[in-house]
């Protein structure tokens, strides 16, 4: 997989501002678009049954995501300026878990499946950690 | 007879559920038939009786309890649905308070619902008011006007919401989110609930991560039987129509064979579904003061005997199963057992047993299901409890646990499950602790997607970590292993706080990734992030080809940890790179050497081990 050179430095500093070094994150958001890092909207105008890297922000259950979660009930959701989507698996280390917010608009990388939900929706489905 | 049937909303209402779901068949919200409304107060007037039993009383009343004003309002509807799909019997009452998001589901009543369930039919009617289901009073009065209108022998009530064990939210924790009124209620607040309302026989937590050991404590004096999951729950939650069907069919039944009943019907229901890993537990809470008691005494011994169990402690641990989006919910059976295992202390080994046996005397059914490529449960035992790692904790949070009743109900002389977890995350669990602070990172990224390479660590005390090893390690924690994510990447990151000494940093050429059978070579490149080292952006250090040829001898043919060093900086074989050294307060001689002697875990298995 072919990746760009400011790649590296974002991801670390995303995992390390998780670990109390709050820097870096928001560098997270300039990669979109970039090949091999989607935004929400690339996922969600993507197909299913393929493996991404994602940016977008953390919200918990807070987000614009329409109708019950695709797997379990708590899925949470991860957006942009554009879209939502549900992802199934574990937070991004440092993240506080819902329904608490405080970690709500967190600029995060993950990466997962995109896998179709029985009614149609797109989901996001990290392996377990 | 009541505000939907009189309304076209109700009918529009009743339209707009149809199409939500393929279960919506013969919805009769439009034919409500009172059973309940009035301010949601236990003095209601009773309204329909279709479910009554002519004055005496029922052998069952099931009292379902559907905080659904979240985001898992549509789901409400389907189990709804499944409710009416059961068998109905004079024996067996189905008492519903529901509450759903008009933000979610279109069309839904803005207002609290009340009523039963019986003969296909929903009666449910607005209290005329959207009550606020994360209130404890407003649980309360559910359960004393279910009681009072519907009086049986024996009484079993479902809490249906969002949960998140003890820990959901820091000011909140617990379960039965209503967002609109923004509130979660606390376990203790569940506890209060219950037991105002005289308590009931058993209760039934149809929400994510409360099969607890903390939440089977604090609810012990509320009900007699508690049925839960250690992990997040699918979904569509209780298969509700089987699990009234088996009471209607043996309305006589006690607390535990419903218990026991109910984890059968829930593992069965997603065992046909064949989507979803799941856990389902029944605990018999009179035997967990007894669980209490082993907890604290394991607690003060952990506590005196950290410094040098911590290792052990940490193992046992990320070897457990773990819940929760964060992982912080480890299965106590397993941990203890863990424990057992690994532990030199001859007093830990028998305290952690007692406390396994305390655990397996509380757990009346425990049911696992795992699901090929899902969430890997095997070893769930039916009880969790609280055991974070360093990077998945606040201090505010740990602060909040020992909030939890098992932290408070210590006597002079004894510790709780808090204050070990407190000395275990924050380092002042006694003497020799040798801890320093300066977070780094390091990361690997390779070109040939048919190849895995394993980013390793081999941190001071000898242990290794990475992502081939585990999320969590003694100092630090890990990106996904690239084995199983299919990336060609790893990141190791070091915690904030984090033990004094060197910090080695490795690759190796692990072989071809999953599903190849062939890969060749690839070019590794090695990046670190270290501001204690000046760093103010990722440093690429090193870049290099590998292979699988030629291949170092195996790692435990080398007599000392320092000799297999030597011979990785070699630069002599295709199948290791050394990284770098990172080192926090002292002299890298002080590394620990492979000959001294090191807990089980400081092996470093092979990927046909794991």
């Amino acid at each position: 997989m072919n990746r760009s050179r400011t790649e590296p430095l974002q991801s670390i500093g995303a995992v390390l501002g998780a670990a109390g070094l709050a820097i870096l994150c928001v560098a997270c958001s300039a990669a979109t678009g970039q090949a091999g890092l989607l935004s929400v909207t690339d996922v969600l105008d993507g197909a299913a049954n393929r493996t991404v890297t994602v940016t977008g922000r953390y919200a918990g259950w807070k987000g614009a995501c329409k109708g019950a979660p695709p797997r379990t009930r708590s899925d949470w959701m991860l957006v942009d300026d554009a879209s939502c989507i549900y992802v199934n698996g574990p937070l991004p280390a440092g993240l506080i878990s819902p329904p608490d917010t405080t970690s709500n608009g967190t600029a995060v990388v993950v990466q997962g499946q995109v896998e179709r939900a029985p009614d149609g929706r797109l989901f996001l489905r990290l392996p377990p950690k | 007879m009541n505000e939907i049937a009189s309304s076209g909303w109700g009918r529009l209402r009743r339209r707009m559920l149809n199409g939500l779901t393929g279960l919506c068949l013969g919805l009769t919200l439009v034919a409500c038939g009172g059973g309940g409304g009035g301010g949601g107060g236990s003095d209601s007037t009773s309204g329909n009786d279709d479910n009554s039993n002519g004055g005496a009383p029922a052998k069952w009343t099931y009292l379902v309890y559907i905080a659904a004003d979240n985001t898992l309002s549509d789901m409400a509807t389907l189990n709804l649905n499944q409710m009416k799909a059961a068998q109905s019997s004079q024996d067996v009452r189905v008492v519903v308070q529901m509450e759903q998001s008009t933000a979610q589901t279109a069309g839904a009543n803005p207002n609290t619902l009340r009523g039963t369930v019986s003969n296909g039919t929903a009666q449910l009617a607005s209290v005329g008011q959207n009550l606020d289901m994360g209130n404890k009073q407003t649980l309360s009065d559910f359960i004393k006007w279910g009681k009072q209108h519907y009086p049986a022998d024996r009484y079993a009530v479902v809490l249906w919401s969002h949960g998140g064990g003890w820990k959901a939210d820091k000011l909140a924790r617990g379960a039965l989110e209503d967002a609109s009124s923004g509130s979660l209620m606390s376990i203790k607040d569940i506890a209060w609930a219950l037991q105002d309302a005289g308590g009931v026989d058993l209760v039934n937590f149809d929400a994510c991560l409360m099969a607890m050991y903390e939440v089977a404590y604090e609810l012990r004096h509320a009900a007699k039987v508690m049925v839960g999951s250690e992990e997040n729950i699918p979904g569509t939650g209780n298969p509700y129509d089987k699990i009234i069907n088996r009471l209607v069919a043996n309305p006589a039944q006690d607390a535990a064979t419903l218990g026991q009943g109910i984890a059968k019907d829930y593992v069965d229901f997603y065992t046909a579904a064949n989507r979803d890993s799941v856990t389902i537990s029944a605990i018999d809470l009179t035997k967990i003061d007894a669980l209490q008691t082993s907890i604290k005494a394991l607690a003060k011994t952990l506590i005196a005997n950290l410094a040098g169990e911590r290792l052990n402690v940490q193992a046992a641990r990320d070897a457990s199963a773990s819940y929760s989006n964060s992982g912080m919910n480890h299965d106590l059976v397993a941990f203890a057992k863990g424990l057992t295992s690994r532990s030199g202390v001859q007093l830990l080994r028998t305290q952690a047993t007692e406390v396994t046996t305390a655990a397996q005397a509380a757990v009346l059914a425990n049911q696992v299901l795992v699901v090929p490529g899902d969430l890997p449960l095997q070893g769930s035992s039916g009880l969790a409890i609280y055991l974070p790692s360093p990077n998945n904790v606040s201090q505010s949070e740990l602060t909040q646990y020992q909030t939890a009743a098992t932290s408070n109900a210590v006597a002079d002389g004894e510790q709780s499950w808090s204050d070990f977890v407190m000395a275990l995350i924050t380092g002042s669990g006694g003497p020799g602790q040798a801890t320093t602070t300066g977070a780094f990172s390091y990361r690997i990224e390779w070109d040939n997607a048919d190849v895995d390479l394993d980013l390793l660590v081999n941190e001071p005390q000898g242990n290794w970590a990475g992502p081939y090893i585990g999320v969590t390690s003694v100092n630090g924690f890990a990106s996904a292993d690239s084995w199983d994510s299919g990336a060609t990447e790893e990141t190791y990151t070091a915690n904030s706080q984090l033990q004094k000494g060197a910090y080695d940093v490795l690759v190796r050429f692990a072989g071809c990734s999953k599903g190849r059978s062939a890969c060749g070579a690839t070019t590794v490149r090695v990046y670190r992030y270290d501001p204690s080292n000046n760093d103010t952006a990722a440093q690429l250090i090193a870049t290099r080809t590998m292979s699988a040829a030629p291949a170092l001898p195996s790692y435990a043919s080398f007599a000392s940890f320092e000799a297999f060093l030597t011979a990785v900086k070699s630069n002599g074989y295709g199948d290791w790179l050394y990284g770098q050294r990172t080192t926090r307060a002292i002299q890298e001689s002080a590394k620990t050497q492979l000959s001294l002697p090191k807990p089980r875990d400081k092996s470093l298995p092979q990927r046909s081990e794991k």
